[in-house]
């Protein structure tokens, strides 16, 4: 499954998990932040892509899609917890390893060191956290040379 | 000239109706290796050791990934007795090793976060042909 058709799958299940939905899960939408409709957001971008020959004419690619999870400071006490408690909440895709539409044995393979995401002139905006989701791609190939 | 890599190479084996198959897209090892026995003549008057060539054979240990293809062809040969050999042919860029083989180990393993992996020993039945084609 190529990753644009992937990263729409994954895009429509994580709109389903509890606390998001299309008003602040996007694909490489970052002016969302702006606009106040939420304050916690998951905006998803392409990561690594590592193509690795499995079979004598196989090769197989692992596709990643960065999901970063923005959640706006408001305090110090209940901001991070926030945060961790809607990065819990997408965790709920792990259910879902096909995607509801064929994607082959997707997995979160990293949830990364929450930032804080500071304002030009000093303090934290943001909190944010990123999930790195991978799943697989397989492709047969005859060589031509 | 270049050294071979893993490009080129193809591997054959009957399939569930007897038919060759070409199973090279879901192999992700093969092994070919020969063997000669060795019948010890030393005798007392020796300084080193003597040997007459005995039988020569050949094992081919392999990896195929499990799916409606590969598992037609090894579920049948788990703990079951069989007769019947299958038609190998193995390519490595070069030269063709074929023959008839019997497969008498076969399994299969899986684990977190892998693909399911069927692994076979083969050994030829008889002369292994080295073809060009």
């Amino acid at each position: 499954m190529s990753y644009a058709t992937g990263e729409a799958l994954l895009l429509t299940r994580l709109q389903a998990c509890t606390n998001f939905s299309s008003t602040n899960v996007a694909s490489a939408n970052w002016k969302l932040l702006n606009q106040g409709k939420s304050d916690h957001y998951a905006i998803l971008r392409a990561g690594k892509a590592t193509p690795v020959w499995t079979t004598l004419s196989q090769y197989t690619i692992t596709w990643r899609c960065v999901v970063e999870v923005w959640q706006r400071y408001k305090d110090d006490g209940s901001t991070p917890a926030s945060l961790y408690g809607y990065v819990g909440n997408l965790l709920a895709i792990l259910t879902y390893p096909h995607m509801g539409g064929g994607m082959e044995d997707s997995t979160i393979e990293e949830i990364g060191e929450a930032e804080e995401m500071w304002m030009k002139d000093g303090g934290p905006a943001w909190l944010r956290q990123n999930i790195t989701v991978v799943w697989q791609e397989e492709t047969n190939v005859t060589f031509s040379e | 000239m270049g050294n071979r890599t893993w490009k080129g190479m193809t591997v054959k084996l009957d399939g569930s109706t007897g038919a060759l198959a070409d199973l090279t897209a879901y192999c992700n090892s093969i092994e070919p290796k020969g063997s000669l026995a060795l019948l010890e003549d030393t005798s007392l008057n020796d300084e080193e050791s003597s040997f007459v060539a005995g039988l020569g054979g050949a094992v081919v240990s392999a990896n195929f990934f499990s799916n409606s293809t590969t598992d037609l062809i090894f579920t049948p040969l788990v703990g079951n007795r069989t007769t019947i050999s299958k038609t190998l042919r193995v390519y490595n860029g070069n030269k063709w090793f074929a023959g008839e083989v019997f497969v008498n180990e076969v399994g299969f393993s899986g684990a977190p976060n892998t693909l399911q992996v069927w692994s076979a020993t083969m050994t030829f039945d008889g002369v292994v042909a080295n073809t060009t084609s």
